[in-house]
């Protein structure tokens, strides 16, 4: 899970079979979503698709922070 | 006996930097030693880290890094009576953001958008409605992105991360999944621009 932010971005991963980071990795991505940000699964090869609710098994995800008008 | 403490020889950023092969458990590893529940907030700028495990540690969670990447962090020395504090070594890392983030918008894109960014600084976004946007990267974000009508620029739109401390790459990538994953969304947020001036 990627959060986009002034560092080029965060990476948090977690194991699947580790109750412990996978719950770390949740409580991250509510956290971040109840802030505002937008949560995108990203698949190769295919258009990027949002995500309401945490995935542990999303191979990949990115989490964007607010956006606004130029 | 005290816990092992470690004394960052470095700051905590650059400890992260060089080690980023392994993942740990933030739990199980690190804690603040005022409190063995972990919670990382942005509002305390001062924690106290303690390394508890027996070896030598190979990692610096992530999240950890990211809270505190900008702090000043407080280390221990436990040969010293007093604590000391281990001053930032401050690298370049507003260049460093900006290859992190290029690195990851190049993994984000398509073979063909990739190589269409590389040759022509500009990539092509399919929304769900069929329509297709054109995101160059300019150097900037005002109006960098065409609405295609066929090869046609009907309009162009603006709309961005509001943090403009963000590396541009970010931006871009912000906005291919947005007008990939919540098109409505972003056009309703954009603001519309002519065609062309």
């Amino acid at each position: 899970m990627n959060i986009l932010d002034k560092t080029g971005h965060t990476k948090i991963g977690w194991n699947p079979n580790n109750e412990d980071e996978v719950e770390f990795a949740r409580e991250v991505f509510e956290e971040k979503t109840a802030a505002g940000f937008r949560a995108f699964r990203i698949r190769d090869g295919e258009q990027s698709t949002r995500m309401e609710t945490f995935d542990p098994s999303a191979r990949e995800m990115m989490l964007v922070p607010h956006l606004r008008g130029g | 006996m005290p816990s092992p403490v470690m004394v960052a020889p470095y700051w905590v950023d650059d400890w992260y930097a060089d080690n980023q092969t392994a993942s740990t458990t933030l739990t199980s590893i690190w804690y603040p030693t005022n409190d063995s529940t972990f919670t990382v907030s942005s509002a305390v700028p001062w924690q106290h880290w303690t390394y508890t495990g027996t070896s030598t540690p190979t990692s610096m969670p992530l999240y950890l890094r990211q809270t505190i990447m900008r702090q000043q962090v407080l280390m221990v020395d436990p040969q010293q009576e007093a604590p000391r504090i281990v001053r930032p070594h401050v690298r370049s890392s507003k260049s460093q953001a900006e290859l992190q983030a290029r690195d990851l918008l190049l993994r984000c894109l398509s073979s063909e958008q990739r190589a269409s960014l590389e040759r022509d600084k500009w990539f092509v976004v399919e929304g769900r409605s069929g329509r297709r946007y054109r995101v160059r990267d300019l150097g900037h974000t005002v109006a960098n992105i065409d609405v295609l009508e066929g090869e046609r620029v009907t309009h162009r739109l603006c709309g961005h991360l509001q943090d403009g401390a963000i590396p541009l790459a970010d931006h871009l990538l912000a906005q291919k999944l947005m007008l990939e994953g919540d098109e409505d969304s972003f056009l309703r947020l954009a603001n519309r621009h002519a065609g062309a001036w």
